[in-house]
């Protein structure tokens, strides 16, 4: 919604403040902007059965910078075949708040922290005090069981207000990729 | 609010040099006006407009507020600027924004009540205080331009009956490489040396977060230790680099509540020129562990009256350990520090041309998940005695002219919301203003003053 502001002050005349005021949403106006999937986020390696994948946290100032690679709230779908390895290449561009990232059960209610994870290995460590901006980390692990699970911000409160993404262990799908899904 | 009325005492007996007037009844300088001005000086807390601006709950920010997590560290670091509430903008001409604001009222309200009971009662008066409020605060702040914002409590003082302005910070934050590394550069107007900090070490937002106005408290205190707080206005420039190295110098200024303008022949406590603060810390983080370390002071020449004339000197040394360790959802925390302030007494109101004065607190904080919170927290106090600055009174004076106190802090919090507090407080002193037993002359004992306290404290 878009209005034309003219602000009178007594004994100084028309003082024309602004061009236009534009409500509800600074940052909510990068939020509109859609996300979309680089495909260059996963890279496969069919014969070492690896998957790589590139995971930013912070990348655009959708939910206040708390997102990974542009999505929040389970709208970015990583999926894994069963037995594979995943290696997250993280590494937080948030300018103004810690992240970290952990795997953990897609089993319903938001943890308010970290928890133990999913898969053995599968965290960032620093879990609770995170890692600041420009910080990176590596996270390998193996996919050992199928199912779904989230890719988790655990630092307190984070992953409770919508930084994470959804991960699916599949026993069918025989090469990684990436998809959206409707946000939770 | 322990170091309250100490603080009401130290800062007569420091700046003034009224120590004598302090500690009398009827002396120039009464406890009850004091503590109008200095009565808020202690209270620690955070705000639900933070919240409300940030969409995280309390527990994001805070273990068991107003003790700060790695977001919330990074939060007031950055200037309390982030945000993910709706915001309305504005736009010059050519597109460029001009205008950023919540849509959401920045204010929020603090609503504190409790009981006080003292082992033995204070001469001439009622054991069992209840005060209701015990404290009223207002609160606003946060995002105020992309790059500014700030902390603004506003308190009323039941004792007084008024309304007066509380802790502030409002601050400039930006980011910029320095070797290659990300680096906060910023600066901060405050009036508290120390409200700015990050960490729950240092004394404006050190334990204990929520104490007694009414209980006996220890006489002593240094300048940093709140002395100054609401009494002054600083200006800090401060830097974080990689997340390793903090350093923060700045000025502190009087700025005095509450009395005519520009200062003059009637002022006291005034600061001559400007008082230098300065702060380095070491933050670190492994596994589930954080450390900082660091190191903290100010000093400041101070016109026992008046705005010109000899002053005396105080110079404050102090270093600071905050650790946090994480056990999934439960938490240890230990905070803690050691100040030394040298006095020097140039324009009187001391006994000796110069003293010392020496203070240590230690809190070890066992959260369990966001409920419960069990402290244990030493205290101690020692200086040089002094006849003059710790004279001896009925109940708040030294027999001994000595300034020394030593005690434990337990403490038992309940939190059944995050913005809820019910708070069981037990202070016990084993040295009260220099003695264990008849330790004012009058005969009361240190353990007289042990003091119950019950708070329940409300945020919303």
């Amino acid at each position: 919604m878009r209005s034309l502001i003219n602000v009178t002050l007594p004994g100084m005349g028309p003082l024309f403040v602004t061009g236009a005021l534009l409500l509800g949403a600074a940052r909510t106006e990068a939020q509109a902007a859609i996300a979309t999937i680089d495909p260059a986020w996963l890279r496969a390696d069919v014969a070492s059965k690896t998957a790589e994948f590139k995971l930013v946290a912070g990348l655009t100032e959708l939910n206040g910078g708390m997102n990974f690679n542009g999505f929040s709230r389970g709208a970015l779908v990583v999926t894994v075949p069963q037995g594979g390895n995943l290696v997250l290449h993280f590494k937080n561009q948030d300018p103004n708040l810690p992240h970290s990232v952990e795997i953990i059960p897609d089993s319903g209610a938001l943890p308010s922290g970290a928890v133990p994870p999913a898969f053995e290995h599968a965290t960032t460590g620093r879990l609770e005090q995170g890692f600041s901006a420009g910080q990176s980390a590596d996270v390998r692990f193996v996919a050992r069981k199928a199912g779904a699970f989230l890719i988790f911000c655990a630092v307190t409160g984070h992953g409770a207000a919508g930084m994470w993404i959804r991960l699916t262990v599949s026993a069918t799908a025989d090469k990684p990729a990436l998809g959206t899904a409707a946000e939770h | 609010m322990p170091r309250q009325v100490g603080m009401v005492f130290a800062l007569c007996a420091l700046l003034t040099g009224g120590a004598r007037s302090a500690f009398a009844d009827d002396g120039g300088w009464n406890a009850a006006e004091a503590l109008r001005v200095y009565v808020s000086a202690y209270v620690h807390s955070r705000t639900p407009t933070y919240a409300r601006q940030t969409g995280l709950a309390c527990s994001a920010c805070h273990t068991h507020f107003p003790e700060l997590t790695a977001t919330g560290r990074a939060f007031k670091l950055n200037g309390y600027v982030f945000r993910r509430s709706e915001s309305l903008e504005g736009k010059n001409p050519e597109g460029q924004q001009s205008l950023l604001l919540n849509l959401v009222a920045p204010v929020s309200l603090m609503v504190q009540t409790s009981y006080t009971s003292t082992k033995k009662a204070q001469p001439g008066t009622q054991n069992g205080t209840v005060v209701f409020p015990d404290q009223l605060s207002i609160f606003t702040g946060g995002e105020i331009t992309p790059h500014v914002g700030g902390f603004l409590q506003i308190t009323f003082d039941p004792q007084s009956g008024q309304l007066g302005v509380d802790n502030a910070d409002f601050r400039f934050a930006t980011h910029t490489n320095i070797l290659a590394k990300r680096t906060t550069l910023g600066v901060s107007l405050n009036n508290n040396p120390t409200v700015q900090d990050v960490w729950n070490s240092t004394p404006a937002w050190g334990f204990p977060y929520g104490s007694s106005a009414v209980a006996p408290t220890p006489a002593a205190a240094t300048l940093v230790d709140g002395t100054l707080a609401q009494q002054v206005a600083g200006l800090t420039a401060y830097t974080m680099w990689n997340d390793r190295v903090y350093g923060e110098v700045g000025v502190y200024r009087s700025a005095p509540l509450g009395v005519l303008r520009p200062l003059d022949s009637t002022a006291t406590a005034v600061i001559s020129g400007v008082a230098p603060y300065w702060r380095l810390a070491l933050p670190n983080v492994w596994g589930q562990n954080y450390l900082a370390i660091g190191t903290y002071g100010m000093a400041a020449s101070v016109y026992p009256t008046g705005v010109a004339g000899a002053t005396n000197r105080f110079t404050d040394f102090a270093v600071d350990i905050a650790y946090m360790r994480s056990f999934g959802s439960n938490s240890f925390t230990l905070d803690g520090t050691w100040i030394h302030e040298k006095q020097t007494w140039t324009a009187g109101g001391a006994a000796n041309a110069t003293n010392t004065l020496r203070t240590f607190r230690m809190d070890a904080m066992y959260h369990i998940g966001q409920r419960y919170a069990f402290t244990l927290a030493p205290f101690a106090t020692s200086g040089s005695s002094d006849s003059v600055l710790y004279a001896p009174a009925p109940m708040v004076g030294s027999r001994a002219g000595s300034p020394d106190n030593n005690g434990l802090i337990a403490e038992v919090d309940v939190m059944p919301w995050q913005n809820l507090r019910l708070q069981f407080q037990y202070v016990a002193y084993n040295k009260f203003n220099g003695s264990s037993s008849n330790y004012d002359g009058f005969g009361r004992r240190a353990a007289d003053n042990n003091t119950l306290y019950i708070l329940t404290w409300l945020l919303y």
